[in-house]
């Protein structure tokens, strides 16, 4: 039995090891496609993890500051604020006349501490009287039917001696009031205006331009050549966008984008290839039966040439982009810094362009075939604003897109996806209500 | 272009290396296909799902032993996960009724490739499954019976099974060789 079984494996094993079959074209194919499948979900994935975490971020920073900012209209830096009983009081005039010169003038002091009043811009309290006084504070305390206002909140802080407030206060930004220590609601004003009340505009829009440095990732046949010969250059880019704010953390951007790519095709390579020559000539055939024929015989030899291949052309690109992100915008210090994520969407391209195409033994230039269907990027942004003024603001911007579609026409065994690096210097202006 | 550069460039992503990688291997590995599953279409849907995981593990090739043979064994293995369902519900625990005729030389080395292939074919999914593993791949009846998650009896039974359906089979063919 066992001999039988040894032979019967013997006979399969030895018949069947190197069985070969040679697959059908679209098995490969197939391959391609469920690569490129796995590697955009691959991307999405890591795309969704980053705007995950940016969310959880930007949302853990909001609440973990909801209770500790509250928003005011006053608009200085008071500092060292213990007011004793003999300078108790700020009248209104002495503030205003404070903001009028500009300066920073000592309101109250005590042997210990001073409160000063940085007066620079436009606004300040808002209270009925006349003065605030340690005693009006007391009194709003106490009587729960009139909640201390967010106007008056520095004052009361002040009083109740539990934190140090600064105010870093700009109308155009969100006017926050830090505090080291956390403010108890009772002492809050509950908010019942609306959030985009609050930010005194609801649209804003921005031009921004700058360098941009675009470079694509190319598989597919014919991958490797081009990644040989071409090189990305640096380029530039600019845009109009309009901001629409939900609130004064949340806003979707949309508009359009210009951007130019260029790039160098440089090649210069010998090649050892086998040529064929063939060289036909008659030879008379003769037979003892049959008459003499004449025939043609073709001598053919091979022999080894160097070939040179010499490339020096430019290329250049041009698309023009609609983005749809939403962004969060957060304050710290003077500055104000949004993040954004969202899509880019590709509406539309024109080239100039020739690639290096493989073609048997030769090399030749090919006009570069874009995909007419519109492309998507996912696409993501930090922006650094510094207000010039109430409306205006110098904004900087850096972002990265990915193109998560092919960018080649369905036609070519090519590949290609773009990745871009842009930084935008310009300026947004915000529309008032 | 040796084995070890394919396999590193391939590591590396690069398309053309994957390409060459494919072309090197895949008729061997469609053969192997063919052998497990029940149709062509089936064989060509293994053989796609087992170089996409050839590609996608090569960095776990740690370069020792043979690469096709890890290439083989991802494809066996992708076989099998396309097919065990299907072999479970012809489990057999039984050894009984198997007799075992001496093989006839005379026949083997009249049989070519694609007959060999043909009477392959000709056997139920479950005997065909572990007949490849035992005969054709060597694994011992223990592995089979770990790889498709049966019994080591079992394997032997269809094991057996298989032998004596192609034993039948074996023997047509040399009735028919011996009228001629």
């Amino acid at each position: 039995m066992n001999q039988e079984f040894n032979d019967m494996e013997r006979m399969f094993q030895e018949g069947l090891q190197n069985y070969e079959v040679t697959p059908p074209a679209h098995v490969w194919n197939n391959i391609q496609k469920q690569k490129r499948r796995g590697l955009l979900f691959y991307r999405f994935k890591i795309a969704s993890i980053i705007l995950l975490l940016c969310l959880t971020g930007a949302g853990t920073y909001y609440f973990m500051n909801t209770t500790y900012n509250q928003e005011t209209n006053v608009i200085n830096t008071f500092e060292n604020k213990e007011l004793d009983n003999k300078n108790n009081e700020v009248s209104v005039e002495t503030i205003n006349k404070s903001i009028k010169s500009n300066t920073n003038d000592i309101i109250a002091s005590t042997s210990k501490s001073k409160l000063v009043l940085k007066g620079n811009k436009t606004q300040i309290y808002k209270h009925n009287s006349k003065s605030i006084t340690k005693k009006d504070i007391a009194t709003d305390l106490k009587d729960n039917s009139n909640p201390i206002s967010a106007d008056d909140l520095s004052m009361t802080m002040d009083y109740k001696n539990e934190i140090k407030l600064k105010y870093q206060i700009y109308p155009s930004l969100m006017q926050y009031v830090y505090s080291t220590k956390r403010i108890p609601k009772k002492y809050l004003t509950p908010k019942k205006e609306k959030e985009s009340e609050k930010l005194g505009y609801k649209y804003s829009i921005e031009m921004v331009g700058g360098p941009s440095y675009a470079y694509r990732k190319l598989s597919g046949q014919g991958s490797q050549l081009r990644d040989e010969s071409e090189q990305a250059n640096l380029t530039v880019q600019t845009g109009l966008k309009l901001n629409y704010h939900i609130n004064p953390t949340w806003s979707i951007q949309s508009g359009l984008s210009w951007e130019s790519r260029n790039e160098k095709v440089k090649y210069n390579q010998t090649e050892l290839q086998r040529k064929l020559t063939q060289t036909p000539h008659q030879v008379t055939v003769f037979h003892p039966v049959l008459p003499p024929r004449s025939i043609t015989v073709i001598d053919s030899t091979y022999s080894n040439e160097n070939v040179n291949f010499k490339f020096n052309n430019a290329n250049k690109y041009t698309t023009i982009n609609i983005p749809v992100v939403l962004g969060y915008t957060f304050t710290l210090g003077k500055l104000q810094y949004r993040v954004s994520a969202g899509s880019l969407f590709n509406i539309y391209s024109i080239n100039s362009a020739n690639n290096l195409v493989r073609n048997g033994n030769t090399i030749d230039l090919v006009k570069y075939k874009e995909s007419p269907k519109i492309k998507t990027s996912i696409y993501t942004a930090v922006a650094l604003q510094y207000p010039l003024n109430t409306n205006c603001m110098a904004i900087t911007e850096l972002s990265y897109y990915t193109n998560v579609t092919n960018r080649m026409s369905a036609d070519t065994l090519l590949r290609q996806r773009n990745y871009g690096l842009n930084l935008s210097v310009g300026a947004k202006i915000s529309l008032r209500k | 272009m040796s084995d070890e550069e394919l396999i590193k460039g391939c590591i590396k992503g690069k398309d053309a290396f994957q390409y060459e990688l494919y072309r090197r291997y895949s008729p061997k590995m469609f053969g192997v296909c063919l052998r497990y599953c029940a149709s062509r279409e089936e064989a060509e849907d293994v053989l796609q799902d087992g170089f996409v995981k050839v590609f996608k593990k090569m960095d776990t090739f740690k370069f020792q032993g043979s690469f096709e043979g890890w290439i083989r064994r991802i494809m066996v293995h992708s076989a099998i996960r396309n097919k065990y369902i299907t072999l479970r519900a012809h489990e057999v625990n039984t050894l009984e009724g198997i007799d075992h005729p001496a093989m006839d030389e005379k026949i083997t080395s009249k049989l070519m490739m694609m007959d060999l292939m043909k009477l392959i074919n000709e056997l139920p999914q479950g005997y065909k499954m572990v007949f490849n593993l035992y005969a054709v791949e060597g694994y011992s009846h223990k592995e089979i019976a770990e790889l498709l998650e049966i019994q080591e009896a079992t394997s032997r039974t269809q094991y057996l099974r298989a032998r004596q359906f192609l034993r039948e089979k074996l023997d047509k063919i040399q009735k028919n060789e011996s009228r001629i």
